[in-house]
């Protein structure tokens, strides 16, 4: 790790340059990099999504001895992975040894403009698995299938109230409204209420405050199992592999798919031998059998991309989000 | 249902997980104790290591921790005006005042028993019908959190003992500073000057050792400074007469009953219910105006509020698997990293763990009376020590306490920031507390509000149509108009019928 002080790292020009001699200095001397002090960051408290990568991982690369020494995970909550970014670009310049967890979640931070910086400001290096949301209703819901939910939006879009545990503009509501646009109701006219964590969400659902809860899959399991609420659809091209019952909306003839993927970027200015080191850990990491049973446990897909395919990737969904957000009103 | 909960002793009571109750009970009772480091936080530093235990022992080590802290945040309440955690402010009223009379022991051990036969009572009511109260919890929506909220916030006026407008205006400071971060139903940043570590809020801890810590610092300064300080308090005696306890048996029963009330509905939480027992109590309660003075009660019926609340809040996260207040969400994400999915099912599935940390809840509620018993005498000797020699090492605590939220220097600027209006306000007769519940709800408050009104399409109909509640609009109304009228029918009955003395 290469002590920086925090204000020399805000002096854009200046720093990038005494930085490419330092990094360079530092990486000549250390050929087959190994991170000394290994670390993932979870931009979220313990026990959120974000925290899950970071523990998943860290005992998965345990279990199989890859590092030297055990991986720290720090949890940095704050404005949806905002805060993480902040200190990684402004602090963590050049630190080979950490890798930050990031999700969809982050791309709709930044499409915000709720941060400042993209990925371009950072090394996007390992898409490790995705999973999916759908929409859910109360077992006694007059909707039955995806296609009643269909003809009672097109009737009217604002008779049915979605529940999400997310603000507008963020995962959940996107989800929903992306699927409106797909069946030709004016995402605009959809009533959506934002509640704090798919928890809530299906609270509200549960006690009959709202009809449809369009939540992460893995945020309702418990309930669907207990059959208290049912599924319409899995916003999905693709089955669920853990809960194979349940249909999709492209096999009920809405072709969208809204798959909520997991991942790590690393801090600017990070080497290329930590860069490539990290990338072949996780790219081993995810196929390896340890990393399987956590994965399928978890309810989530395998769903990998690396690099450069993942940051052109993690780009182009950003481009799209800014888009869909401007569409929707959200972003000017 | 019993052999369950016999079978939960088995194992709740085998050494190793006494052990591990004790353990979380003294971490509790520390982290309480210290005034800026809460329980919610604390279980969340804490989750990595409870990892590597066993699901039973986690979760009887999670459990413990939040009831300890529940049992000392009232420590610094009563002996130098800090609240340790959220719950804990309303004790500060009397507790401190009661200290100042040399009464800190008294006070210290009221805590202490109302908190155990009220956490007692909780985790009775939990295990006798969990379930069928679990439901109650659904019937709250967005409107009757809404109302719940005003209510709480209308029962503040008379905490401020006559001077409503200002309770009002303190309330609305609390609200505007709850403003401040991402706005959950629009999804925009407000008054956070493009700084990330605004985002998400300014912290309860963060406002509280501002308005409370750093404002009693200075206080004490300046006192020390003018000569005018009281000096060292003596203690007339350090323990509970048989008919102080008697005297705030009623007190404590009915903290119990309003404490679970309110924390069993998600969200609601602990703090909520101790200003709400609190303020319904000096309504019913005989001689009310002895509140606010040092009264015995005022320290026994937000404590045994807010240990019945933390017990409560535990309900609808076992029996529905919907987190109820901070620290049950973080323990929420700790029973799904262990491969425990909460969720109505949780009892068939899991059922031994659960009926083990029940019984564990039954057993840490011993271990905390009898850890806090010996304490008692340890704390109120605090009191003793010289201000001058005091206030620094509070201040350390407090500065160490914000620090640790998220390691940020503008949290830090924002307590020193609260600080300053803090000491304002102490000096010139603001109440302090109407504030701290308007930033506590304020956030919750303000998307309750507009989460009925998309439900509704923009009427306010909803808060009148839906029974709860316009049943708890009506009380809110009812506790801002009665007492004006209370007192002047008590005056035309005062006049017409002399006391007979």
């Amino acid at each position: 790790m290469i002590p920086l002080p925090s204000n020399l790292a805000r002096r854009a020009a200046l720093g990038a340059a005494a930085l490419a001699v330092v990094t360079a200095a530092t990486t000549a001397s250390a050929a087959g990099f190994s991170p000394e002090r290994p670390e993932c960051i979870a931009p979220a408290n313990p026990g959120g999504g974000w925290d899950t990568i970071c523990r998943t991982t860290a005992a998965v690369l345990q279990k199989r001895s890859t590092l030297k020494s055990t991986m720290y995970v720090t949890n940095m909550p704050g404005g949806s992975g905002a805060v993480a970014i902040a200190n990684v670009v402004a602090k963590r310049k050049g630190d080979g040894d950490v890798i930050v967890a990031a999700s969809n979640s982050l791309s709709f931070t930044m499409a915000a403009g709720r941060t400042p910086h993209t990925y371009a400001d950072v090394i996007p290096i390992a898409q490790i698995a995705a999973e999916y949301g759908g929409f859910f209703v109360r077992a006694d819901s007059k909707l039955k299938t995806l296609a009643d939910l269909v003809a009672t939006l097109k009737s009217n879009p604002a008779s049915v109230s979605f529940a999400g545990g997310s603000a507008p503009g963020s995962f959940d509501h996107v989800k929903t409204a992306v699927f409106a646009k797909a069946i030709g109701v004016d995402a605009t006219k959809l009533v959506y209420v934002p509640f704090q964590g798919g928890g809530e969400a299906i609270t509200a659902l549960l006690g009959g405050h709202t009809d449809v809860a369009s939540i992460d899959l893995a945020e309702a399991s418990a309930q669907l199992e207990a059959g208290k609420i049912r599924c319409l659809g899995i916003v999905s091209d693709k089955r669920s592999s853990k809960h194979k019952d349940l249909p999709t909306t492209y096999e009920q003839g809405v072709k969208v798919s809204f798959p909520v993927w997991r991942g790590f970027y690393m801090a600017p200015g990070a080497s290329p031998e930590a860069v490539k080191f990290w990338t072949e850990t996780v790219k081993a990491m995810v196929a390896s059998p340890e990393w399987v049973a956590e994965r399928e446990r978890l309810g989530w897909e395998g769903v990998n991309r690396f690099g450069v395919e993942f940051a052109t990737y993690a780009r182009d969904e950003l481009q799209r989000y800014q888009a869909l957000l401007k569409e929707l009103g959200f972003v000017k | 249902m019993l052999d369950h909960l016999l079978n939960g002793f088995a194992t709740a009571l085998q050494p190793m997980n006494l052990a591990i109750a004790f353990l979380g009970s003294i971490i509790g009772t520390v982290i309480g104790v210290l005034p800026g480091l809460g329980p919610t936080a604390t279980i969340a530093m804490l989750l990595p290591l409870v990892f590597t235990m066993s699901p039973v022992a986690a979760m009887i080590m999670l459990t413990s921790i939040y009831y300890g802290a529940m049992y000392g945040g009232s420590t610094t309440s009563i002996l130098v005006n800090i609240p340790g955690e959220s719950a804990s402010v309303i004790t500060t009223i009397d507790g401190h005042k009661m200290a100042k009379q040399g009464r800190a022991g008294a006070a210290l051990a009221i805590a202490a028993i109302g908190s155990f036969i009220a956490g007692t009572l909780a985790v009775m009511v939990l295990t006798i019908v969990g379930k069928p109260v679990a439901g109650l919890a659904l019937r709250f929506g967005p409107a009757e959190f809404f109302s719940l909220m005003l209510f709480g916030l209308a029962t503040v006026a008379s905490l401020a003992g006559g001077r409503i407008s200002k309770a009002i205006v303190t309330t609305v400071v609390g609200l505007m500073i709850a403003t401040v971060g991402i706005d959950l139903v629009s999804g925009a940043p407000r008054f956070t000057f493009g700084n990330p570590f605004l985002s998400d809020g300014i912290d309860f801890i963060v406002v509280a050792m501002g308005v409370f810590a750093l404002a009693e610092v200075v206080t004490t300064a300046r006192e020390i400074w003018a000569g005018t300080q009281s000096g060292v308090v003596k203690a007339d005696k350090v323990w509970l007469s048989w008919k102080e306890f008697t005297y705030s048996l009623p007190a404590i029963l009915r903290g119990s009953f309003f404490g679970f009330l309110v924390g069993m509905l998600p969200g609601a939480g602990a703090t909520l219910s101790t200003f709400i027992a609190y303020n319904v109590e000096k309504r019913l309660a005989t001689n009310p105006e002895r509140y606010g003075t040092g009264d015995i009660r005022g320290v026994a019926n937000p404590e045994s509020a807010n240990n019945a609340a933390s017990g409560a809040s535990l309900i609808p996260l076992l029996s529905l698997g919907i987190p109820g207040g901070g620290a049950t969400a973080v323990m929420l994400g700790a029973l799904m990293m262990l491969d425990i999915t909460p969720g109505p099912l949780m009892f068939e599935k899991h059922g031994a763990l659960l009926w083990a940390l029940i019984a564990s809840m039954y057993v840490g509620n011993a271990i905390l009376v009898v850890l806090n018993w010996p304490l008692v005498n340890v704390f109120a000797r605090i009191m003793a020590v010289p201000a001058r020699y005091l206030m620094p090492i509070v201040l350390v605590i407090c500065t160490v306490g914000v620090w640790s939220i998220s390691q940020s220097s503008v949290d830090l600027v924002c307590t020193a920031f609260a600080g300053l209006v803090g000491y304002y306000m102490r000096r010139h007769g603001w109440p302090v507390e109407p504030l701290v519940l308007g930033l506590i709800l304020g956030g919750r408050m303000e998307s309750s509000y507009r989460q009925a009104l998309i439900i509704s399409k923009g009427s306010h109909g909803i808060f009148l149509e839906k029974p709860i509640s316009f049943g708890l609009l009506l009380a809110a109304v009812a506790f801002l108009v009665a007492p004006p009228i209370l007192a002047r029918l008590k005056r035309t009955r005062a006049i017409a019928a002399p006391v007979h003395a």
